[in-house]
Protein backbone atom coordinates (compact mmCIF):
# COMPACT_ATOMS: atom_id res chain seq x y z
CA UNK A 1 0.00 0.00 0.00
CA UNK A 2 3.29 2.35 0.41
CA UNK A 3 4.44 1.86 -2.78
CA UNK A 4 1.43 2.54 -4.13
CA UNK A 5 0.43 5.63 -2.48
CA UNK A 6 3.98 6.96 -2.90
CA UNK A 7 3.76 5.85 -7.25
CA UNK A 8 0.61 7.48 -7.65
CA UNK A 9 1.14 10.30 -6.01
CA UNK A 10 4.61 10.80 -7.54
CA UNK A 11 2.65 10.33 -10.81
CA UNK A 12 0.17 12.99 -10.01
CA UNK A 13 3.07 15.35 -9.11
CA UNK A 14 4.72 15.25 -11.91
CA UNK A 15 1.83 15.68 -14.04
CA UNK A 16 1.16 18.66 -11.94
CA UNK A 17 4.60 19.78 -12.65
CA UNK A 18 3.66 19.30 -16.98
CA UNK A 19 0.51 20.89 -16.40
CA UNK A 20 2.37 24.02 -14.96
CA UNK A 21 5.28 23.88 -16.94
CA UNK A 22 3.24 23.99 -19.68
CA UNK A 23 1.88 27.35 -19.11
CA UNK A 24 5.97 28.40 -18.58
CA UNK A 25 6.08 28.62 -14.96
CA UNK A 26 9.22 25.92 -13.69
CA UNK A 27 8.00 24.86 -9.50
CA UNK A 28 8.21 21.70 -9.06
CA UNK A 29 5.20 19.78 -6.88
CA UNK A 30 7.34 16.98 -7.00
CA UNK A 31 10.28 18.29 -4.56
CA UNK A 32 7.33 18.54 -2.08
CA UNK A 33 5.61 15.67 -2.49
CA UNK A 34 8.89 13.51 -1.94
CA UNK A 35 9.44 15.94 1.20
CA UNK A 36 6.34 14.49 2.92
CA UNK A 37 7.42 10.90 2.19
CA UNK A 38 10.25 11.52 3.50
CA UNK A 39 8.73 12.71 6.47
CA UNK A 40 6.40 10.46 6.62
CA UNK A 41 8.26 7.20 5.55
CA UNK A 42 12.07 7.90 6.00
CA UNK A 43 14.95 9.36 3.45
CA UNK A 44 16.19 6.30 2.04
CA UNK A 45 13.22 5.32 -0.46
CA UNK A 46 12.43 9.06 -0.68
CA UNK A 47 15.91 9.47 -2.15
CA UNK A 48 16.16 6.89 -4.94
CA UNK A 49 12.40 8.37 -5.68
CA UNK A 50 13.58 11.73 -6.70
CA UNK A 51 16.06 10.33 -8.46
CA UNK A 52 13.69 8.22 -10.71
CA UNK A 53 11.37 10.85 -11.00
CA UNK A 54 13.93 13.51 -12.21
CA UNK A 55 14.90 10.58 -15.11
CA UNK A 56 10.91 10.50 -15.68
CA UNK A 57 10.52 14.15 -16.28
CA UNK A 58 13.55 14.41 -18.82
CA UNK A 59 12.13 11.80 -21.01
CA UNK A 60 8.48 13.02 -20.63
CA UNK A 61 10.47 16.48 -22.19
CA UNK A 62 12.79 15.06 -24.13
CA UNK A 63 15.85 16.70 -22.67
CA UNK A 64 19.44 16.47 -24.69
CA UNK A 65 21.03 15.41 -20.64
CA UNK A 66 19.33 14.15 -17.81
CA UNK A 67 20.21 16.80 -14.98
CA UNK A 68 16.69 16.96 -13.46
CA UNK A 69 17.65 13.83 -10.93
CA UNK A 70 20.62 15.94 -9.50
CA UNK A 71 18.46 18.85 -9.25
CA UNK A 72 15.30 16.62 -7.23
CA UNK A 73 18.18 15.01 -5.34
CA UNK A 74 19.36 18.22 -4.09
CA UNK A 75 16.26 20.69 -3.26
CA UNK A 76 14.78 17.26 -1.34
CA UNK A 77 17.87 16.84 0.43
CA UNK A 78 18.04 20.69 1.48
CA UNK A 79 14.39 20.66 2.39
CA UNK A 80 15.07 17.75 4.44
CA UNK A 81 17.57 19.64 6.43
CA UNK A 82 14.42 21.87 7.72
CA UNK A 83 12.38 19.16 8.23
CA UNK A 84 11.95 19.04 12.34
CA UNK A 85 12.22 16.18 14.27
CA UNK A 86 8.78 14.48 14.47
CA UNK A 87 7.66 15.21 18.05
CA UNK A 88 7.78 19.07 16.40
CA UNK A 89 5.58 18.38 13.87
CA UNK A 90 2.62 19.42 15.29
CA UNK A 91 2.06 22.73 13.07
CA UNK A 92 1.89 23.77 9.64
CA UNK A 93 3.76 26.77 10.26
CA UNK A 94 7.05 24.57 11.04
CA UNK A 95 6.35 23.36 7.66
CA UNK A 96 6.76 26.83 6.23
CA UNK A 97 10.55 27.05 5.42
CA UNK A 98 10.91 23.21 4.45
CA UNK A 99 8.92 23.99 1.25
CA UNK A 100 10.59 27.83 0.68
CA UNK A 101 14.02 25.93 1.18
CA UNK A 102 13.40 23.18 -1.74
CA UNK A 103 11.77 25.98 -3.88
CA UNK A 104 14.67 27.98 -3.50
CA UNK A 105 17.32 25.16 -4.19
CA UNK A 106 15.00 23.73 -6.95
CA UNK A 107 15.37 27.10 -8.87
CA UNK A 108 18.99 27.44 -7.92
CA UNK A 109 20.07 23.84 -9.45
CA UNK A 110 17.94 24.03 -12.37
CA UNK A 111 19.71 27.55 -13.37
CA UNK A 112 23.58 26.37 -12.37
CA UNK A 113 22.48 22.46 -13.93
CA UNK A 114 21.58 25.01 -17.54
CA UNK A 115 24.16 27.33 -17.09
CA UNK A 116 26.59 24.44 -16.83
CA UNK A 117 24.92 22.69 -19.52
CA UNK A 118 24.36 25.20 -21.87
CA UNK A 119 25.91 28.43 -20.92
CA UNK A 120 22.63 30.44 -19.92
CA UNK A 121 20.22 30.81 -16.91
CA UNK A 122 17.02 29.19 -17.92
CA UNK A 123 14.82 31.76 -16.14
CA UNK A 124 13.94 34.64 -19.03
CA UNK A 125 12.47 36.73 -16.30
CA UNK A 126 15.69 36.48 -14.20
CA UNK A 127 17.05 34.30 -11.21
CA UNK A 128 16.21 36.75 -8.45
CA UNK A 129 12.31 37.17 -9.46
CA UNK A 130 11.84 33.64 -10.00
CA UNK A 131 13.36 32.69 -6.99
CA UNK A 132 10.82 34.71 -4.55
CA UNK A 133 8.05 33.20 -6.90
CA UNK A 134 9.08 30.13 -6.37
CA UNK A 135 10.31 30.24 -2.49
CA UNK A 136 6.56 31.80 -1.92
CA UNK A 137 4.98 28.83 -4.01
CA UNK A 138 6.55 26.36 -2.05
CA UNK A 139 5.90 28.39 1.46
CA UNK A 140 1.95 27.99 0.52
CA UNK A 141 2.04 24.84 -1.36
CA UNK A 142 4.02 22.37 0.94
CA UNK A 143 1.97 22.83 3.86
CA UNK A 144 -1.63 22.58 1.53
CA UNK A 145 -0.02 19.37 0.34
CA UNK A 146 0.99 18.05 3.87
CA UNK A 147 -3.14 18.24 4.47
CA UNK A 148 -3.79 16.55 1.47
CA UNK A 149 -1.24 13.82 1.63
CA UNK A 150 -2.08 13.99 5.21
CA UNK A 151 -5.95 13.08 4.31
CA UNK A 152 -5.44 10.44 2.18
CA UNK A 153 -2.23 8.74 4.53
CA UNK A 154 -4.94 8.57 7.27
CA UNK A 155 -7.69 7.20 5.07
CA UNK A 156 -4.96 4.53 4.32
CA UNK A 157 -4.13 3.71 7.51
CA UNK A 158 -0.61 4.43 6.27
CA UNK A 159 1.92 7.26 8.32
CA UNK A 160 1.25 10.66 8.65
CA UNK A 161 3.39 14.00 8.21
CA UNK A 162 2.01 16.26 10.74
CA UNK A 163 1.14 14.55 14.25
CA UNK A 164 -1.53 15.99 15.77
CA UNK A 165 -1.90 13.54 18.55
CA UNK A 166 0.90 13.01 21.34
CA UNK A 167 -0.11 9.19 20.76
CA UNK A 168 1.66 9.75 17.61
CA UNK A 169 4.64 11.24 18.64
CA UNK A 170 5.74 8.97 21.73
CA UNK A 171 4.92 5.17 20.89
CA UNK A 172 3.07 4.04 23.91
CA UNK A 173 2.33 0.91 25.49
CA UNK A 174 -1.49 -0.61 24.63
CA UNK A 175 -3.21 -1.78 27.67
CA UNK A 176 -5.13 -3.98 25.27
CA UNK A 177 -1.83 -5.93 24.13
CA UNK A 178 -1.61 -7.88 26.86
CA UNK A 179 -5.17 -9.60 26.51
CA UNK A 180 -5.07 -13.15 24.60
CA UNK A 181 -6.43 -13.09 21.75
CA UNK A 182 -9.86 -14.74 21.96
CA UNK A 183 -9.83 -17.34 18.80
CA UNK A 184 -12.44 -19.36 17.98
CA UNK A 185 -9.84 -22.74 18.27
CA UNK A 186 -9.33 -21.46 22.16
CA UNK A 187 -12.92 -20.97 22.62
CA UNK A 188 -13.65 -24.57 21.68
CA UNK A 189 -11.08 -26.05 24.13
CA UNK A 190 -12.35 -24.29 26.66
CA UNK A 191 -15.75 -25.86 25.86
CA UNK B 1 31.44 5.98 20.23
CA UNK B 2 32.10 2.70 17.70
CA UNK B 3 28.37 2.68 17.14
CA UNK B 4 27.92 6.39 16.16
CA UNK B 5 31.56 6.42 13.98
CA UNK B 6 29.62 3.20 12.21
CA UNK B 7 26.43 5.10 11.60
CA UNK B 8 28.74 8.37 9.98
CA UNK B 9 30.21 6.17 7.50
CA UNK B 10 26.67 4.39 6.52
CA UNK B 11 25.55 7.46 6.01
CA UNK B 12 28.64 8.76 3.68
CA UNK B 13 28.15 5.45 1.93
CA UNK B 14 24.70 6.12 1.30
CA UNK B 15 25.72 9.89 -0.25
CA UNK B 16 28.47 8.12 -2.34
CA UNK B 17 26.02 5.60 -3.62
CA UNK B 18 23.10 8.61 -4.22
CA UNK B 19 25.97 10.70 -5.81
CA UNK B 20 27.71 7.47 -8.18
CA UNK B 21 24.05 6.69 -8.91
CA UNK B 22 23.33 10.05 -10.06
CA UNK B 23 26.19 10.56 -12.27
CA UNK B 24 25.25 6.81 -13.75
CA UNK B 25 22.07 8.27 -14.49
CA UNK B 26 23.00 11.19 -16.26
CA UNK B 27 25.71 8.93 -18.42
CA UNK B 28 23.78 6.18 -19.07
CA UNK B 29 21.01 8.76 -20.52
CA UNK B 30 22.80 10.74 -22.36
CA UNK B 31 23.01 7.07 -24.28
CA UNK B 32 20.03 6.33 -24.51
CA UNK B 33 18.01 9.12 -25.11
CA UNK B 34 17.36 9.67 -28.85
CA UNK B 35 15.53 6.60 -28.64
CA UNK B 36 14.15 6.46 -24.62
CA UNK B 37 13.17 10.30 -24.43
CA UNK B 38 10.23 9.11 -27.22
CA UNK B 39 9.73 6.05 -26.46
CA UNK B 40 8.59 7.22 -22.67
CA UNK B 41 6.49 9.75 -24.95
CA UNK B 42 4.55 7.43 -26.83
CA UNK B 43 4.29 5.21 -24.02
CA UNK B 44 2.70 7.90 -21.68
CA UNK B 45 1.37 9.84 -24.46
CA UNK B 46 -2.40 9.18 -22.46
CA UNK B 47 -0.77 11.17 -19.32
CA UNK B 48 1.16 13.17 -21.57
CA UNK B 49 -2.05 14.12 -23.15
CA UNK B 50 -3.59 14.96 -20.21
CA UNK B 51 -1.63 17.84 -19.17
CA UNK B 52 -2.07 19.89 -22.50
CA UNK B 53 -5.87 19.12 -22.41
CA UNK B 54 -5.85 21.26 -19.46
CA UNK B 55 -4.12 23.83 -20.68
CA UNK B 56 -5.98 23.77 -23.78
CA UNK B 57 -9.44 24.06 -21.61
CA UNK B 58 -7.69 27.13 -19.95
CA UNK B 59 -7.46 28.77 -22.59
CA UNK B 60 -10.75 27.93 -24.72
CA UNK B 61 -12.52 29.44 -21.53
CA UNK B 62 -10.10 32.82 -21.57
CA UNK B 63 -11.58 33.24 -25.23
CA UNK B 64 -15.07 32.35 -24.50
CA UNK B 65 -14.76 35.47 -21.66
CA UNK B 66 -15.20 37.67 -24.67
CA UNK B 67 -18.47 39.45 -25.11
CA UNK B 68 -21.06 38.42 -27.79
CA UNK B 69 -19.98 41.68 -29.47
CA UNK B 70 -16.04 41.20 -29.29
CA UNK B 71 -16.26 37.61 -30.57
CA UNK B 72 -19.11 38.86 -33.96
CA UNK B 73 -16.33 41.36 -34.55
CA UNK B 74 -13.21 39.20 -33.87
CA UNK B 75 -14.96 36.89 -36.42
CA UNK B 76 -16.02 39.66 -39.20
CA UNK B 77 -12.14 40.60 -39.24
CA UNK B 78 -11.21 37.27 -39.59
CA UNK B 79 -13.48 36.37 -42.40
CA UNK B 80 -12.18 39.66 -44.07
CA UNK B 81 -8.79 38.29 -43.71
CA UNK B 82 -9.55 35.27 -45.35
CA UNK B 83 -11.14 36.27 -48.14
CA UNK B 84 -7.76 38.95 -48.76
CA UNK B 85 -5.69 35.26 -48.65
CA UNK B 86 -8.06 33.34 -50.61
CA UNK B 87 -7.80 36.11 -53.64
CA UNK B 88 -3.82 35.86 -52.45
CA UNK B 89 -3.98 32.43 -53.21
CA UNK B 90 -5.52 32.04 -56.25
CA UNK B 91 -2.99 34.87 -57.96
CA UNK B 92 -0.47 33.05 -56.61
CA UNK B 93 -1.76 29.76 -58.24
CA UNK B 94 -2.13 31.96 -61.42
CA UNK B 95 1.39 32.61 -61.26
CA UNK B 96 2.19 28.80 -60.59
CA UNK B 97 0.34 27.85 -63.47
CA UNK B 98 2.30 30.37 -65.75
CA UNK B 99 5.69 29.07 -64.16
CA UNK B 100 4.82 25.84 -64.91
CA UNK B 101 4.10 26.44 -68.44
CA UNK B 102 7.04 28.58 -68.87
CA UNK B 103 8.88 25.85 -67.61
CA UNK B 104 7.76 22.88 -69.69
CA UNK B 105 8.45 25.75 -73.02
CA UNK B 106 11.80 25.84 -71.79
CA UNK B 107 12.61 22.69 -70.60
CA UNK B 108 13.16 23.66 -66.72
CA UNK B 109 12.15 20.50 -64.66
CA UNK B 110 9.24 21.38 -62.46
CA UNK B 111 10.17 22.32 -58.32
CA UNK B 112 9.15 19.82 -56.38
CA UNK B 113 5.89 20.56 -54.30
CA UNK B 114 5.52 20.26 -50.87
CA UNK B 115 2.59 18.89 -48.31
CA UNK B 116 1.45 20.43 -45.24
CA UNK B 117 0.38 18.49 -41.92
CA UNK B 118 -0.82 20.52 -39.18
CA UNK B 119 0.12 19.15 -35.37
CA UNK B 120 -0.80 20.38 -31.77
CA UNK B 121 1.58 21.58 -29.36
CA UNK B 122 1.84 18.84 -26.13
CA UNK B 123 4.10 19.95 -24.41
CA UNK B 124 6.47 22.92 -23.74
CA UNK B 125 9.62 22.54 -21.22
CA UNK B 126 9.69 25.59 -18.99
CA UNK B 127 13.32 25.80 -18.58
CA UNK B 128 13.92 25.14 -22.39
CA UNK B 129 11.15 26.95 -23.35
CA UNK B 130 12.72 28.50 -26.59
CA UNK B 131 14.77 25.51 -27.57
CA UNK B 132 12.55 22.58 -28.26
CA UNK B 133 8.52 21.09 -27.84
CA UNK B 134 7.08 18.22 -28.02
CA UNK B 135 3.90 17.86 -30.80
CA UNK B 136 1.28 15.49 -31.57
CA UNK B 137 2.20 13.77 -34.37
CA UNK B 138 4.75 11.37 -35.05
CA UNK B 139 6.07 8.49 -37.12
CA UNK B 140 2.37 7.18 -37.90
CA UNK B 141 1.17 10.25 -39.28
CA UNK B 142 4.25 10.04 -41.99
CA UNK B 143 6.41 12.63 -40.19
CA UNK B 144 10.14 12.23 -40.54
CA UNK B 145 13.26 13.27 -38.76
CA UNK B 146 14.63 16.98 -40.20
CA UNK B 147 11.04 17.99 -41.51
CA UNK B 148 10.54 21.36 -41.28
CA UNK B 149 7.84 23.07 -39.14
CA UNK B 150 6.04 26.09 -39.95
CA UNK B 151 3.77 28.63 -38.37
CA UNK B 152 1.91 31.62 -39.67
CA UNK B 153 2.20 34.76 -38.39
CA UNK B 154 -0.23 37.19 -37.44
CA UNK B 155 -0.30 38.91 -40.89
CA UNK B 156 -0.71 35.53 -42.32
CA UNK B 157 2.69 34.94 -43.37
CA UNK B 158 4.67 31.34 -43.22
CA UNK B 159 7.46 31.66 -40.75
CA UNK B 160 9.55 28.92 -39.82
CA UNK B 161 9.52 27.38 -36.26
CA UNK B 162 12.42 24.49 -36.60
CA UNK B 163 12.56 20.73 -37.65
CA UNK B 164 11.67 17.51 -36.50
CA UNK B 165 14.45 16.55 -34.25
CA UNK B 166 13.48 12.97 -32.99
CA UNK B 167 10.29 10.99 -33.75
CA UNK B 168 8.22 8.39 -32.04
CA UNK B 169 5.38 7.10 -33.13
CA UNK B 170 2.71 9.36 -31.75
CA UNK B 171 4.59 12.09 -31.38
CA UNK B 172 7.95 14.38 -32.09
CA UNK B 173 10.27 16.60 -30.41
CA UNK B 174 10.46 19.95 -32.51
CA UNK B 175 14.32 21.72 -32.41
CA UNK B 176 12.83 25.46 -32.70
CA UNK B 177 15.42 28.24 -34.54
CA UNK B 178 17.08 29.63 -30.84
CA UNK B 179 18.16 26.14 -30.16
CA UNK B 180 22.06 26.49 -31.19
CA UNK B 181 22.13 23.01 -32.57
CA UNK B 182 20.10 23.84 -35.59
CA UNK B 183 22.21 25.40 -38.34
CA UNK B 184 20.86 25.98 -41.70
CA UNK B 185 21.48 28.57 -44.71
CA UNK B 186 19.15 31.78 -44.37
CA UNK B 187 19.15 34.73 -47.57
CA UNK B 188 19.21 37.86 -46.16
CA UNK B 189 17.11 40.64 -47.73
CA UNK B 190 15.96 41.25 -51.44
CA UNK B 191 19.08 40.19 -53.16
CA UNK B 192 19.33 37.13 -50.69
CA UNK B 193 22.69 37.09 -49.35
CA UNK B 194 23.42 33.80 -48.00
CA UNK B 195 24.39 33.23 -44.23
CA UNK B 196 23.88 30.62 -42.03
CA UNK B 197 21.80 30.89 -38.60
CA UNK B 198 23.37 30.03 -35.30
CA UNK B 199 26.57 29.46 -36.39
CA UNK B 200 29.38 32.21 -36.96
CA UNK B 201 31.44 33.79 -34.26
CA UNK B 202 28.43 35.14 -32.20
CA UNK B 203 26.22 33.35 -29.45
CA UNK B 204 22.33 34.40 -29.49
CA UNK B 205 20.89 36.53 -26.45
CA UNK B 206 17.80 37.87 -25.56
CA UNK B 207 15.49 36.03 -28.10
CA UNK B 208 17.77 36.76 -30.86
CA UNK B 209 20.02 34.17 -32.50
CA UNK B 210 22.93 34.39 -34.84
CA UNK B 211 23.61 34.21 -38.21
CA UNK B 212 27.10 33.86 -39.14
CA UNK B 213 29.86 33.32 -42.25
CA UNK B 214 28.21 36.87 -44.26
CA UNK B 215 30.07 38.29 -46.96
CA UNK B 216 31.48 41.83 -45.68
CA UNK B 217 31.40 42.70 -49.15
CA UNK B 218 28.14 43.26 -49.57
CA UNK B 219 26.94 44.30 -46.23
CA UNK B 220 23.41 43.90 -45.73
CA UNK B 221 20.50 46.46 -44.68
CA UNK B 222 19.82 45.89 -41.14
CA UNK B 223 15.80 45.50 -40.91
CA UNK B 224 15.93 43.07 -44.24
CA UNK B 225 13.66 40.27 -43.94
CA UNK B 226 15.44 36.97 -43.54
CA UNK B 227 14.23 34.28 -45.32
CA UNK B 228 15.09 30.01 -45.97
CA UNK B 229 17.15 29.69 -49.43
CA UNK B 230 15.90 26.18 -49.88
CA UNK B 231 19.38 24.68 -49.90
CA UNK B 232 18.27 22.05 -47.25
CA UNK B 233 16.45 19.10 -48.68
CA UNK B 234 13.27 19.47 -45.93
CA UNK B 235 13.18 22.81 -45.74
CA UNK B 236 10.87 24.87 -48.33
CA UNK B 237 12.85 28.10 -49.12
CA UNK B 238 11.38 31.69 -49.22
CA UNK B 239 9.92 31.11 -45.61
CA UNK B 240 10.11 34.09 -43.39
CA UNK B 241 12.57 33.32 -40.34
CA UNK B 242 12.43 37.01 -39.43
CA UNK B 243 14.35 40.01 -39.76
CA UNK B 244 18.41 40.86 -39.13
CA UNK B 245 18.91 43.21 -36.30
CA UNK B 246 22.07 43.77 -36.21
CA UNK B 247 25.51 43.35 -38.34
CA UNK B 248 28.99 43.24 -36.62
CA UNK B 249 32.11 42.48 -37.54
CA UNK B 250 33.86 39.86 -36.05
CA UNK B 251 37.15 40.62 -34.69
CA UNK B 252 40.12 39.71 -37.61
CA UNK B 253 42.01 38.49 -35.13
CA UNK B 254 40.10 35.81 -33.83
CA UNK B 255 38.39 35.30 -36.45
CA UNK B 256 38.04 34.47 -40.60
CA UNK B 257 38.92 37.69 -41.96
CA UNK B 258 36.14 39.43 -44.08
CA UNK B 259 33.17 37.17 -42.91
CA UNK B 260 30.81 39.50 -40.75
CA UNK B 261 28.33 38.17 -38.25
CA UNK B 262 24.90 39.51 -36.82
CA UNK B 263 22.10 38.79 -34.83
CA UNK B 264 18.28 38.02 -36.23
CA UNK B 265 14.90 38.50 -34.41
CA UNK B 266 12.82 35.42 -35.29
CA UNK B 267 8.92 36.15 -36.44
CA UNK B 268 7.98 32.99 -34.42
CA UNK B 269 6.56 33.66 -31.29
CA UNK B 270 7.15 30.65 -28.59
CA UNK B 271 4.37 32.33 -26.34
CA UNK B 272 1.42 32.54 -29.16
CA UNK B 273 2.60 28.55 -30.00
CA UNK B 274 -0.77 25.99 -30.39
CA UNK B 275 -0.91 24.68 -33.93
CA UNK B 276 2.08 24.35 -36.22
CA UNK B 277 2.48 22.78 -39.48
CA UNK B 278 4.90 20.54 -40.78
CA UNK B 279 6.11 20.48 -44.58
CA UNK B 280 6.94 17.56 -46.64
CA UNK B 281 8.36 17.17 -50.11
CA UNK B 282 5.37 15.48 -51.95
CA UNK B 283 7.87 12.89 -53.05
CA UNK B 284 8.61 11.73 -50.04
CA UNK B 285 4.79 11.40 -49.62
CA UNK B 286 4.21 9.50 -51.99
CA UNK B 287 1.80 11.29 -53.56
CA UNK B 288 1.88 12.35 -56.92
Amino acid sequence: MKIFFLVTTLLAALLADLLIGNFGFSVSLTTGTLLYFCGSFGSKHTLLAAVAAGVFLDMCYARPEAFSAAVLLTATAAGMYFIPAREYRNSLIRSLPVGAAAEGVFVLANAAAISCIWGKTGYPSGIPAHLMTAMLFGMLCFPGLTILLDTIAATLNLPRYLVSAPEDILPQNNPLDDVPVETASRRRRRK
Amino acid sequence: MPEENSKKKSTLLHIAALLVMVLLVMAVYHAVRPGAGRLTADFFYPYLRVSRMAVNTVSDQTLLSFSRMELAAKLEQQQKVNTLLAFQAAAASELLRENQALRRYLGIKAPENWNYITAEVMLRDPLLWLEHFTITRGRNDGIKQGDAVLDISEDGIPILVGVIGSCGKHNSEVMTVYNPDFCFSAGIGQERLIGFVNAGGRQGSDGRIPVGYLSSADTPVIGSAVFTTGFEQHIPGGIKIGELERVEEVNPLFATAGRASGLIRPSFNPNRLRFVIIARREQETGRP
